[in-house]
């Protein structure tokens, strides 16, 4: 028995206005102030007012938002009692906003405890919107959840079904304005998730779906959306895209480059699109041989060439590789300028929280601690795994 | 090999643990007991209880219970007798029985949460356990 669960999805350059049918009183909009500045908040609010619903807005989601934010949060909710959260923005607004409603639901839960297999009772306070302007988290479909635990320096993912959004509205209008570096860093981030996704023994045949479609448009269209602001279906599909990405992995499993990214940006405050980025070479390069199967089926399907499965697999991982290149991301924890010592020092507790994620055993080629270190360190110099 | 839910079976899961390395280390700084239910079903109609305490990587106490009140575990852990099965033999993935209540958790989460290292040095220990099963 297994499960593949999905928001309502609401799409097109026109989605927003799905807002003006929905029922309620209050809507509690978490975002960043940012998005504020912009005047996304203010669309929202002029749908909202269409519906008759009345809202206030939490703005102070910071990237990598910590586990005091999301108290705060949950705070302002318990206090205004809204029927409706509503997540607007990139991956930070969008967890911090699931967070704030299980906290709203269960005020005296512990972020750390949040798991699948208890009972929450959200809906019972509120139900949930998420409204994505980037295109790349994926958070807006899927029940996961990432917070940073400043006091140890650790960023802790933690979910539970009911966190999954009622609604997803993908509309492309909003990412149509996205900086360069943004569009990088979160495509990154949707193309691994497709590939880990499909590349997790907890695969099935609805993840296969979405995952491959989804890696068949970042191939053709991230790095148009990358060059051109104005190439409105570029963006509108990675928007797709990245939904069906995390559609992919969350009714799997991540993998390892989501564990490393992790790791590192706990301690070096990388981009978490960036940083999983950059790891996935090295990841796969690492299952090449034990998912040549796998990955081979994912490689022939967007049209890449190899006489063996091996060969294909190889064939995808250069594709990741010129697609990273093209978009100037780095292809070495080295070119992040992160110093070497200060990345040792950190390595054997990296090491130690990748290895401890729960994804971690649902690849196809299990590493070692010992194995790890050396990817660790392999990321680093920039070296082809070999081993 | 060792008959499933019995006294022997207990003493060859302390004895794998104890003399495990790699579980020593993994599961050093973990502190905390369980009591195990093996709820009853169509296979086998008759529940039973076991408890074990694991500390820094030992266990220090694996012990087959007549009456489950004769503990005050921290943890509990509880599934059925024919899905107790699924899991130990790998067909059934621990994480997907949690998560399709196959099997029931109780106790404080953060705690487990924040020493995932410690439960995946348990479960690699145990992979290398033989069981028998009568039913």
């Amino acid at each position: 028995m297994w499960y593949f669960r999905n928001p309502l999805i609401v799409f097109g350059d026109d989605a927003l206005e799905h807002l003006r049918e929905i029922k309620g009183k209050r809507a509690l909009i978490v975002t960043d102030a940012v998005l504020v500045k912009l005047g996304f908040v203010d669309k929202i609010a002029k749908e909202l007012k269409h519906a008759g619903i009345e809202h206030r807005v939490f703005a102070e989601v910071e990237p990598d938002p910590s586990i005091e934010t999301v108290r705060k949060g949950a705070q302002v909710a318990l206090e205004y009692e809204p029927d409706w959260l509503i997540g607007l923005g990139g991956g930070s607004s969008m967890d911090a906003a699931k967070m704030i409603w299980m906290l709203y639901a269960q005020p005296d839960t512990e972020p750390y405890a949040i798991v699948p297999f208890q009972d929450y009772d959200a809906r019972s306070k509120a139900h949930m919107i998420c409204i994505p302007t980037t295109a790349g988290t994926g958070s807006e479909v899927t029940w996961f959840m990432v917070v940073t635990d400043t006091v140890e320096q650790r960023k802790i993912a933690v979910g539970t079904p009911e966190a999954l959004p009622d609604i997803a509205i993908l509309d492309s209008r909003l990412v149509g304005d996205m900086p360069k570096e943004l569009v990088a860093d979160t495509g990154m981030d949707a193309l691994t998730h497709c590939v880990e996704g499909f590349g997790s023994t907890w695969r099935t045949d609805f993840t296969n779906g979405p995952a491959l479609i989804a890696m068949k448009l970042i191939f053709k269209y991230l790095k148009r959306s990358y060059d051109d602001a104005s190439d409105k279906e570029a963006r509108e599909h990675m928007l797709n895209a990245s939904a069906l990405a995390s559609m992919a992995w969350s009714n799997g499993m991540a993998g390892l480059a989501h564990n490393m990214g992790h790791a590192l940006g706990g301690f070096f405050h990388v981009t978490h699109g960036r940083s999983v980025g950059l790891y996935l070479p090295y990841n796969m390069e690492y299952l090449a041989e034990a998912g040549a199967e796998v990955f081979a089926e994912a490689a022939r399907f967007i049209g890449l060439e190899g006489k063996t499965d091996l060969e294909l697999t190889l064939a995808l991982v250069n594709g990741i590789k010129e697609i990273a290149r093209h978009l100037g991301q780095p292809s070495s924890v080295k070119e992040l300028k992160i110093d070497k010592a200060a990345y040792e020092k950190a390595l054997p507790e990296m090491v130690e929280r990748a290895v401890g994620e729960v994804s971690t055993p649902t690849v196809l080629r299990v590493p070692d601690e010992k194995d790890m270190e050396r990817m660790f360190l392999y990321a680093y110099e920039g070296k082809v795994v070999d081993f | 090999m060792a008959i499933f839910a019995t006294q022997e079976w207990l003493d060859e899961i302390a004895k794998l643990l104890n003399d495990d390395p790699a579980y020593a280390e993994g599961a050093k700084n973990w502190e905390g007991d369980f009591l195990y239910i093996i709820e009853p079903d169509e296979v086998e109609p008759n529940p039973s209880y076991y408890y074990m305490d694991l500390y820094h990587g030992k266990c220090r106490k694996a012990i087959m219970l007549k009456d489950p009140s004769e503990v005050k575990a921290e943890f509990e852990i509880s599934a059925t007798y024919s899905n107790w099965k699924k899991i130990l033999t790998g067909e059934l993935d621990g994480n997907k029985a949690m998560m399709t209540r196959k099997m029931k958790f109780k106790g404080n989460m953060t705690k487990v949460m924040k020493d995932v290292k410690a439960g995946q040095a348990y479960a690699k220990a145990l992979a290398l356990l033989k069981t028998e099963y009568i039913k």
